[in-house]
């Protein structure tokens, strides 16, 4: 073996060392933080909550810390029916993503390989407006004198104005339409590296295309349904800016109760809590999610 | 039921077997004036050919003839522009391809990569709506035909080129179509384990006693496996006939290059004696004598003679027998093969030709070297008159 010089040996350990040290950075140590602040008491004092950390008493600011916080979010149902309303909310978006995603991911997928580019650059245009902005157009369109309703009414589908806005329905639809770009993405990318061969192999063996859908593409396309479905899943069930604008009064979320915990509240001790429970939730789906996978890849005889 | 083994040699069936000669027979796939065009490309054209059943038939040509054309439209993933496919007595119009008695495999493979080797062969008898237990007895019949039993359980991505080969096989197989169309099966072998599964093919062929149709561009490929050859170029077939007609009595100047080796030497017809053509060419000093009755040549007309180089004779003397064509020139190069030696030979009318010698003994005393001078000589009978 030939000895490298000190220098490069130095960069091929250090180059590795640079994402960890970000994870460590803007990971793991504001999640320490948020750890520590949700096992504090709330105080009116800057910062808002108390113990302070202090490097004289460590024992001392230790005992301080009680799980207090955690037993209010499991001892008040309003945390749970967010938590569970929050995570029906993002189910029934991620669904609807996925039903609307595919044909879009599919179709690009399909389309000539030189208008390709142009619709992945298409999916990702919103992209350059801000994301309040859009959501602020939704709540122009769906407001009861909004655009939806009066070309409907020029139309004279409806007569009466629609109601969508401030119901859970305005959530789905900012929701999918938000989300979009998450889901057709890697749906596309598994879509799109598909051997178009395997489908014509699935006719040749007397199996008509709707059929051969079913049993080719969609199980080949697994690995874009699970990754776009997390993608879209994760962010939805912690989503604040749409059920806040265009969810109603009643659109229960735990992304909004963590809001207001923190802001009108002002209790950081809670909204810390909040926030970890929140972490709680999106991990479990994640690890099932690599447990299943790692075992799927494992068992492959 | 696995068919019974071959009782006689697959070679003593084969010789015996020509429907294409039998005019009274009615071929199993007639491809008639079919003509497919791809925009302004036109990929077939005007193509009419008869396929019988129980044939071992082979599509051979370069790359862009149009040959997998013709095969994807006999599968139905592509509709003739014009012209008429019949199958069975039936026209293929508008059949799709899931409707078709007819599998493919593919020259990708195409094996789903989310089954194992099991279930990708069942898959077409699944679709079949076929029981259960009937399902798995066929595909262990097939397993056991391709010697993949042990392999059952397998994903295609553990398998090596010629297991998926096999399994590919097995799958298009396991239907029992009426005609099975092979596209470049071997193109992704080596060359040892191609040779092997060219055998391997026809005895498989001969037990089902299905009708395959092969794609290739690999001309040993088809002169190995097939009963009939269509040589295809720009779209038409050339010529369809057996591998030793092919080779033997090429219709034209591009079959017998594009099958085998061939020396072409220019001329002009002299003229007809005793069944015999005699053709003036600037390669050799007399006129030469080419035994190809069935030309129908005119005086003057220019033609081009086509001499294999195995057919030919080098030699440092001029060679005794006076019916021999012979040529004069000086060797160029000298390949040696092991098998055989070919030499270059660089005539004095600045042609070069290749001749090839078997190499029968280990050893020759005082062999032929570079720069002699050397007699090439072939018998009438060796060369073919390709009109120009």
């Amino acid at each position: 073996m030939i000895a490298r010089p000190f220098p490069k040996r130095l960069a091929s350990a250090l180059v590795p060392a640079v994402p960890y040290l970000w994870l460590i950075l803007l990971f793991l140590v504001p999640f320490l933080i948020v750890l520590k602040i949700s096992l504090s008491d709330p105080a009116v004092a800057q910062p808002p909550y108390k113990p302070v950390f202090d490097w004289n008493d460590v024992l001392g600011f230790l005992s301080q810390l009680d799980l207090e916080n955690f037993e209010t979010l499991v001892g008040d149902d309003l945390y749970l029916r967010a938590t569970l309303s929050s995570v029906r909310i993002a189910a029934i978006s991620t669904a609807l993503l996925l039903l609307v995603g595919f044909p879009i991911a599919y179709a690009m997928a399909r389309a000539p390989a030189r208008h390709r580019p142009l619709l992945v650059a298409l999916v990702i245009l919103p992209f350059w407006t801000s994301f309040l902005i859009r959501i602020y157009a939704w709540v122009a369109i769906l407001k009861p004198e909004g655009f939806l309703t009066q070309a409907l009414m020029a139309l004279g589908i409806i007569s009466e104005p629609l109601s969508i806005l401030n119901t859970e329905t305005a959530v789905y639809i900012g929701i999918v339409y938000a989300y979009l770009p998450f889901m057709v993405l890697p749906l596309y990318a598994t879509l799109e590296k598909m051997d178009d061969t395997l489908i014509e192999a699935a006719l040749d063996l007397g199996c008509p295309p709707w059929r051969a859908f079913w049993a080719i593409t969609v199980p080949l396309a697994m690995p874009g349904v699970v990754a776009g479905s997390l993608l879209c899943f994760i962010p939805a069930v912690g989503e604040f800016v749409i059920p806040d604008l265009l969810g109603g009064s009643e659109t229960l979320m735990i992304g909004r109760q963590l809001w207001s915990e923190f802001f009108s509240n002002r209790d950081w001790p809670l909204a810390s809590a909040v926030a970890i429970l929140l972490l709680i939730i999106l991990v479990v789906p994640i690890v099932i999610y690599r447990d299943v996978e790692a075992r799927r890849l494992e068992t492959r005889p | 039921m696995p068919p019974p083994l071959k009782s006689a040699s697959v070679g003593a069936v084969r010789r015996s077997f020509s429907p294409w000669a039998d005019p009274t027979a009615t071929p199993l796939i007639r491809v008639e004036n079919v003509t497919k065009r791809f925009g302004d490309a036109v990929a077939v054209d005007d193509l009419s050919v008869d396929i019988f059943e129980g044939e071992f038939f082979c599509l051979l040509g370069p790359s862009g003839c149009g040959k997998t054309t013709l095969m994807r439209m006999i599968a139905g993933f592509e509709e003739p522009s014009a012209g008429h496919l019949m199958l069975a007595g039936k026209s293929l119009a508008g059949v799709p391809p899931y409707r078709r008695p007819v599998n493919m495999m593919f020259q990708s493979y195409a094996l789903f990569p989310h089954m194992n080797v099991e279930k990708n062969i069942a898959f077409g008898l699944k679709q079949d709506g076929l029981p259960k237990g009937e399902i798995a007895a066929r595909v262990g019949e097939m397993l056991r035909l391709v010697q993949l039993e042990k392999l059952a359980k397998r994903s295609p991505s553990q398998l090596s080129g010629g297991q998926r080969q096999r399994v590919a096989l097995a799958r298009a197989l396991a239907k029992r179509p009426k005609v099975l169309l092979l596209d470049e099966p071997l193109g992704a072998l080596d060359k040892k384990l191609r040779e092997e599964t060219q055998f391997e093919l026809m005895d498989i062929q001969h037990e089902l006693g299905m009708t395959f149709i092969v794609v290739t561009h690999d001309q040993e490929e088809a002169m190995t496996m097939a009963d009939r050859i269509a040589v295809m170029d720009h779209g038409r077939i050339v010529q369809v006939a057996t591998p030793g007609e092919i080779y033997e009595q090429p219709k034209t100047r591009f079959i017998a290059e594009f099958v085998g080796d061939v020396n072409i030497i220019e001329g002009h017809v002299l003229g007809q004696e005793s069944g015999l053509w005699r053709v003036g060419s600037n390669a050799a000093e007399a006129p030469l004598t080419i035994d190809d009755p069935d030309e129908v040549l005119n005086e003057n007309q220019a033609v081009a003679i086509a001499v294999r180089p195995e057919k030919m004779v080098i030699q440092r003397e001029r060679p005794e027998t006076d019916a021999a064509n012979v040529l004069f020139g000086e060797v160029w190069d000298i390949g040696y093969l092991g098998d055989w030696t070919v030499y270059r030979v660089k005539l004095d009318s600045g042609a070069i030709i290749r001749v090839t010698r078997a190499n029968r003994s280990r050893f020759v005393e005082n062999p032929i070297e570079w720069d002699e001078r050397v007699h090439v000589s072939f018998a009438p009978d060796a060369a073919v008159i390709l009109a120009e």
